[in-house]
């Protein structure tokens, strides 16, 4: 498995109040999926997404990525399985400005420690090509389409060749006929074998996944699919 | 003689306290706008903060960067400050006659010295950065 979170509860206090944005979410993926997590606004998926993939930390509940126990690992080791093995897609696409599409992708291999930097250059220009804006890897984010500064996203998102990538609303900024071309391009990496985790409130969108998950107030309440590994009962 | 000589040599030594009272002033002053402009630059860029860290900057790669930028600052401070250092010196030479002396150990002191201005008031600022927390950061608007 690729993923496999248990009893993840996530809350937030606010005030007095205590809001669960998760109560109890267990939920497995395996290598290769494309998965969409869909719901009404507040329902908390940014919230699974971002814990899934750590960017936060759940109040409590377990985690296990690719084999690897990510609860109670420190920040810097986030940031290293960040680096490595995850890759985002955001829904405002977080380039940095006035920095061309080139420098936008090499970024994440400043940060990997031992990557060869003969190769950099080469790497992002190989896949901004794949992303089909071989014609701009020079232009800043100001001179390009959102479509065009969402595939500089996705290209940075791939460049430590990580096994999944992760994506909250990355077509809720585009038109009709952008937002096909990414998820085009979404169910290509994932032929080629990336696994896909995306959230999205529209069913076109979903549609191009090839499971659906829906959350409702912190709940998993379809297609949660839980297999535990060292929890036999789960599998009769 | 030896009067006037005890009396030069007083005045002299006051002098010298007073530069080096305005001289520490001075460089006080600086590095306490070296760090507000840290913490403005910190805040304005705090989006891009919690993506470099969603890329995998550790906080300690947040802190390196950071500081780098207050030393860049800092040093370039030096650099304008040595620049008019040496031409006043220059100056005042020339009009009043005095021999000019410059070391260039004075010089390369004074560019360290810029230098440890820059780490120790841009400290802060980037420990702020570091702790903050990926997910905050690009929910910021
Ligand atoms: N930092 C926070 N502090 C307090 N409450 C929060 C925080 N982040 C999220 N919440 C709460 O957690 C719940 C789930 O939020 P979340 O952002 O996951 O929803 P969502 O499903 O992504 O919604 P949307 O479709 O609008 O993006 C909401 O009730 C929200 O108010
Ligand atoms: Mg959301």
């Amino acid at each position: 498995m690729l993923i496999e979170v248990k009893d993840l509860v996530k809350s937030y206090k606010v005030g007095d109040m205590e809001t669960h944005a998760l109560d109890g979410v267990s939920l497995t993926i395996d290598y290769g999926e494309f998965v969409a997590i869909m719901g009404a606004s507040g329902s908390g998926k940014s919230t699974l997404l971002n814990i899934l993939g750590c960017l936060d930390v759940p109040t409590s509940g377990s985690y296990l990525l690719d084999g690897v126990q990510v609860s109670g690992m420190s920040r810097s080791e986030l940031a290293h399985i960040r680096n490595r093995k995850l890759g985002f897609v955001f829904q405002s696409f977080n380039l940095l400005a006035r920095t061309s599409a080139l420098e936008n992708v090499e970024l994440p291999t400043f940060y990997y420690k031992g990557f060869p930097s003969g190769e950099r250059r080469a790497r992002a220009t190989k896949l901004l090509e794949r992303v089909g804006l071989g014609s701009r890897i020079m232009n800043t984010p100001g001179q390009l389409s959102g479509g065009q500064q969402q595939r500089v996203a996705i290209a940075r998102a791939l460049m430590c060749s990580p096994p999944v990538l992760f994506a909250d609303e990355p077509t809720g900024n585009l038109d009709t006929k952008s937002s096909v071309d990414i998820m085009k391009l979404f169910t290509e990496l994932n032929e080629e074998g990336i696994t896909i985790v995306m959230v999205t409130h529209e069913n076109d969108i979903a549609r191009y996944a090839k499971r659906q998950i829906v959350v409702r107030d912190g709940k998993i309440i379809h297609g949660a699919r839980f297999e535990s590994a060292d929890d036999p009962e789960a599998h009769t | 003689m030896a009067e006037i000589s005890q009396t030069i040599g007083s005045v002299s030594s006051m002098m010298t306290i007073l530069l080096t009272t305005v001289a520490a002033i001075s460089l006080l002053v600086g590095g306490i706008g070296i760090m507000n402009i840290m913490l403005v630059s910190v805040t304005e860029r705090t989006r891009e903060i919690g993506l470099r860290m969603a890329i995998g900057a550790t906080p300690a790669d947040i802190l390196m960067q950071f500081i780098a930028e207050s030393i860049l600052l800092s040093t370039v401070g030096g650099l304008i400050g040595v620049i008019f250092g040496v031409t006043g010196a220059e100056i005042v030479g020339n009009i009043q006659h005095w021999p000019i002396l410059i070391t260039t150990s004075s010089i390369v002191v004074s560019f360290l010295f810029s230098a440890l201005v820059g780490v120790f008031f841009g400290f802060y600022p980037a420990l702020r950065a570091s702790r903050l927390n990926p997910i905050d950061c690009l929910r910021y608007e």
